[in-house]
């Protein structure tokens, strides 16, 4: 394998529909939880990441966490996760809205998800 | 007597409730990244806590630096504009902060220009070893002396035993250290099922220059479908009694020991943990005390 081709197969894994297959593909003896519980993982950091950039996604969490989750579940498998910081989550996120047909993003709820379930965002330092 | 250390979070909860125990710490371990935030021109700017804390850092006590974000492990082409980003901001951070050190994981947190964030498992071979080697360096030009954390994964990319000869490959230059987090090697012998003696045996204690200690928590059965339970890296709970144990082992073998961090996660201390968080730092002091009679 060159030097580095192992980063595009673990980037991809980490968003396959299964994980598990494209991780053994690279070392067939990855434990197969925690290859699903890693996967679980960069999918909860980018949630928090996005949640924390965007008011109008948390908005939208709140009122609905399950109609959220599977507008976020489409979001992550479709868009690679190309930022870093809260801001640049949500512009993304809000690119991808904007050309699906999707809820438009209700206004912002009275009812605030507990402090803490938003803000475990380094969870794995 | 070696000084003890406290993560400060940026989170006003957390340094509301955990004043007491911040202002008796000798020294404040913070992420760069999270003191961060990405202006629209994408340059990468202080938010309002680096200028909270950075006001502590003109009162006497040292900072030093653990980052998530420098993923010392990879070097796709794609992250290299980041990368460039990442070091120069942290080379500005140290002329406020004035770090006596700076640590990363050893992981891929960013993958493929892609952000992952949890840092990933490397390929255990000597080709990555030089990318971190080569990552060290870049970032000894900017703070003298650097090091790599054990990490937590979740799955490895080669037997975990054998990641205690890999990292020592990783910091073998001159100025790299070691920082041994006795929760992650707990964390990974629960999860690989190893005996955690075995992988300190195997590590050159002389290369540790931070030890860190911290509690985590146990996953949900509901989260995996196998119904399996893994212990997660956390930093959301006590401090067990066996990395007590293993700091009590370890920390008189370390002999360039520099610090001993207890870490905790901001959004995981209520008024009713404070007097658990305070209990703890109490042992580590009563414990560095028991090395350095010993």
């Amino acid at each position: 394998m060159k030097p580095g081709a192992w980063e595009k197969e673990l980037a991809a894994a980490m968003r396959a529909a299964d994980p598990v297959a494209a991780v053994r593909a690279l070392h067939p003896g990855a434990d197969a939880d925690g290859v699903r519980m890693s996967a679980l993982l960069v999918a909860r950091l980018r949630f928090e990441r996005l949640v924390r950039g965007s008011p109008a996604a948390e908005a939208w969490f709140d009122r609905d966490p399950a109609d959220f989750a599977r507008a976020f579940r489409r979001y992550h498998a479709e868009v690679a996760p190309r930022a870093f910081f809260p801001a640049g989550e949500a512009e993304l996120f809000e690119t991808w809205r904007a050309s699906h047909v999707t809820p438009p993003l209700p206004a912002r709820s009275r009812i605030v998800a507990p402090r803490h379930a938003r803000r475990r965002r380094r969870a794995h330092r | 007597m070696i000084p003890v250390g406290f993560t400060l979070q940026p989170e006003p909860a957390f340094l509301e409730r955990c004043h007491a125990i911040i202002a008796a710490a000798d020294y404040w371990e913070v992420a760069p990244e999270t003191l961060w935030r990405q202006g629209s021109d994408g340059r990468l700017e202080p938010n309002g806590f680096h200028r909270q804390f950075a006001a502590m850092a003109r009162r006497g006590r040292f900072f030093v630096a653990h980052g998530v974000g420098l993923s010392m492990g990879t070097a796709a082409a794609a992250d290299a504009g980041r990368r460039r980003k990442w070091l120069a901001r942290v080379r500005a951070d140290h002329s406020t902060f004035g770090f006596r050190w700076y640590t990363d994981h050893l992981g891929a947190s960013s993958v493929d220009g892609l952000a992952m964030t949890l840092p990933l498992p490397l390929p255990m071979t000597g080709a990555v070893a030089r990318v971190v080697r080569r990552r060290l360096a870049q970032m000894q030009r900017v703070v003298g002396d650097v090091g790599v954390e054990n990490n937590v994964a979740y799955f490895t990319l080669g037997d975990p035993l054998d990641e205690a000869r890999f990292l020592m490959d990783c910091v073998r230059a001159r100025g790299s250290h070691l920082l041994l987090d006795l929760h992650n090697v707990y964390t990974m012998a629960q999860n690989f099922g190893f005996d955690a003696a075995e992988y300190l045996r195997r590590l050159d204690l002389a290369k540790v220059i931070e030890l860190h200690v911290s509690g985590g928590s146990d996953s949900s059965p509901a989260w995996l479908p196998s119904g399996r339970v893994m212990r997660l890296d956390g930093h959301d709970g006590a401090v067990p009694e066996m990395v007590w144990r293993m700091l009590e082992a370890v920390a008189p073998r370390c002999p360039n020991l520099r610090g001993v961090t207890l870490e905790r996660m901001e959004g995981t201390v209520e008024e009713g943990d404070v007097p658990l968080l305070a209990a703890e730092m109490t042992r580590l002091r009563a414990t560095l005390q028991r090395r350095r009679r010993a």
